[in-house]
């Protein structure tokens, strides 16, 4: 069956629109965008900019019957394997896509081009890299203009990665309000003085933010007039932007990851035995994606990649998600694993207008395969979230479910009961596998130890239509 | 360091002398580029001491490397 579906969170450019057709991702360019993209595709610039690897690479194709009408130009990208946001990145990720766009910019101005948008949902993840993916947002520069997209880069990429950096990593939940960047005049509010005027975000916080009210008052008079901007000095704003980008650091002062080594804390037995079964199960299921929840520092999310899966793993503790992608670019070079930071007892919702503009964690869904390991417990004890909630929960993001039970008697739960309390919710290996049985079928039990065991479920009725790829 | 000084304290002073209303139907991004515009000189000076410094470092290399064989 072909379904063509239009991309809810494209509708904004009048440039062009982003499409799905049986699966493939296309993108319909209007009247408005054909200057742009044929002078930049006369330049070699789209070329340039997909081999240095900055750019989605695009093919331009006949226009299809299910673009729409006014399509003038239709290309076709390939399609990602799991869209994410900034509100579910890591701290270095964010950073990274803020100098993807500073590369960008290098590139395209001395070849007459800029970057229409600096915004942070313009840049994804595809297995190998990070990637700008708004093709028609590189766009023909406005002679001597000052970069239009400079107040969009700071309130997506500056302010967030500065009050992370200086106030609290918590402040990135944020985003969820602020999904077109933060008010920059509420940033420089939450840092402190000294950062505020005597560190390089002076220009482009504080000023900045002083600088918007100021223009308001000068769009109010009628009497705006664009200043004059030359290259060089365009160029040496992105130097600026790099150097201050640059020297934001996030330094972890206490997490979960340090102090936790799985071997440690349940024998390294148990660990290995885990780890086996893992591997047997993702070689055998041969899942396209695998979302590894509760994924720690990503153990067994790098297992699953070993396969050749795209795995996202996802915790709610940002050290152990950025230290996770800090490795990809080390011991895991070569893996395709996306660490998204998130509290599984409160997923990422849709967002933006209509509330279908951003997709929440089960639009982008279901998984071929859900690992659970270690954290059911979590989820009962820590959260008060029911044993049956959790099986029809995971039953709507997974089409296969590798889950961990750990009985009450486990030395680590009983810490975790010992530190709340014991009133919880009920909590039984039987109550466990009646919960499953209602929306799986069971295809191992595999006993780790006397406290722990291993579930496959396969979800009842799988819906063979997945929709695992998802648009730009 | 000396030139960010100099600039810092004029935008300091130009914007002690107004008074900014916040107005829904405003684009904030025109204050961009008025603050673009005024640290236009300021950002062409980073620009070319960035090519400079590039320059001279490439030539420091090539000027040991060459000593050294």
């Amino acid at each position: 069956m072909s379904l063509v579906k239009q991309n809810e969170g494209s509708f904004r450019d009048p440039a062009n629109r982003v499409f799905s057709f049986n699966r493939d991702i296309y993108r319909a360019i209007f009247a408005a965008g054909v200057q742009d993209y044929t002078s930049a595709k006369s330049k070699g610039v789209y070329a340039r900019l997909s081999e240095a690897g900055i750019l989605v690479p695009h093919q331009e194709i006949s226009i299809p019957p299910a673009a729409p009408e006014e399509t003038v130009y239709c290309l076709r990208h390939v399609s990602l394997p799991m869209v994410s946001y900034p509100w579910e990145w890591s701290y270095t990720m964010l950073k990274e896509a803020a100098l993807l766009h500073l590369d960008a910019m290098e590139i395209l101005v001395p070849q007459g081009f800029w970057l229409r948008d600096g915004s942070a949902l313009n840049v994804q993840y595809d297995g190998k890299g990070l990637r700008l993916i708004d093709t028609l947002s590189i766009g023909l520069r406005k002679k001597n203009h000052p970069w239009i997209a400079y107040r969009q880069f700071c309130s997506h990429f500056l302010a967030p990665l500065a009050l992370a950096a200086y106030k609290d990593i918590r402040t990135l939940a944020l985003w969820r309000e602020y999904i077109d960047g933060y008010p920059l005049d509420l940033a420089i509010r939450m840092i402190s003085f000294r950062k505020r005027y005597l560190s390089r975000l002076f220009i482009h916080l504080t000023l900045h933010a002083r600088f918007q009210q100021k223009g308001q008052g000068n769009d109010q008079k009628g009497d705006y007039k664009a200043p004059i901007f030359s290259d060089a000095s365009l160029l040496g704003l992105i130097r600026s932007l790099r150097r201050t980008v640059s020297s934001l650091r996030w330094k972890p002062h206490s997490s979960v990851w340090r102090q936790y080594q799985p071997g440690q804390n349940y024998g390294d037995n148990v660990l290995n035995l885990k780890k086996q079964n893992v591997d047997r199960i993702v070689g055998r299921l041969k899942p396209a994606t695998v979302w590894d929840l509760g994924g720690n520092t990503g153990e067994f999310s790098s297992i699953a990649a070993s396969h050749g899966s795209f795995v996202v793993s996802i915790d709610a503790d940002p050290a152990c998600t950025d230290h996770l992608y800090q490795r990809l670019k080390g011991d895991l070079q070569g893996k395709s694993i996306l660490p998204l930071t998130m509290n599984l007892a409160n997923p990422s919702p849709a967002l933006g207008w209509n509330e279908k503009e951003r997709y929440g964690l089960r639009d982008r869904g279901p998984a071929d395969l859900v690992m659970a390991l270690a954290l059911v417990h979590h989820l009962v004890f820590s959260h008060n979230i029911p044993l049956p909630s959790i099986a029809e929960w995971l039953s709507s993001i997974g089409n296969h479910v590798v889950i961990e039970y750990i009985s009450k008697n486990d030395p680590m739960v009983s810490l975790l009961l010992k530190a709340r309390g014991n009133e919880h919710l009920p909590y039984s290996q039987d109550l466990f596998e009646s919960s499953f049985a209602h929306h799986f079928s069971l295809l191992e039990k595999m006993e780790l130890n006397s406290s722990r065991s291993l579930y496959l479920y396969a979800k009842k009725q799988i819906a063979y239509e997945t929709n695992s790829s998802t648009d730009h | 360091m000396i030139v960010q000084f100099f600039f810092t304290v004029l935008i300091v002073v130009s914007l002690l002398t107004f008074s900014s209303k916040a107005h829904a139907y405003l684009d904030p991004g025109a204050g961009s580029m008025v603050l673009q515009g005024l640290l236009a000189a300021f950002f062409a000076v980073v620009a070319f001491l960035g090519v400079s410094w590039r320059k001279l470092k490439s030539w420091w290399q090539h000027f040991i490397t060459r000593h050294k064989g």
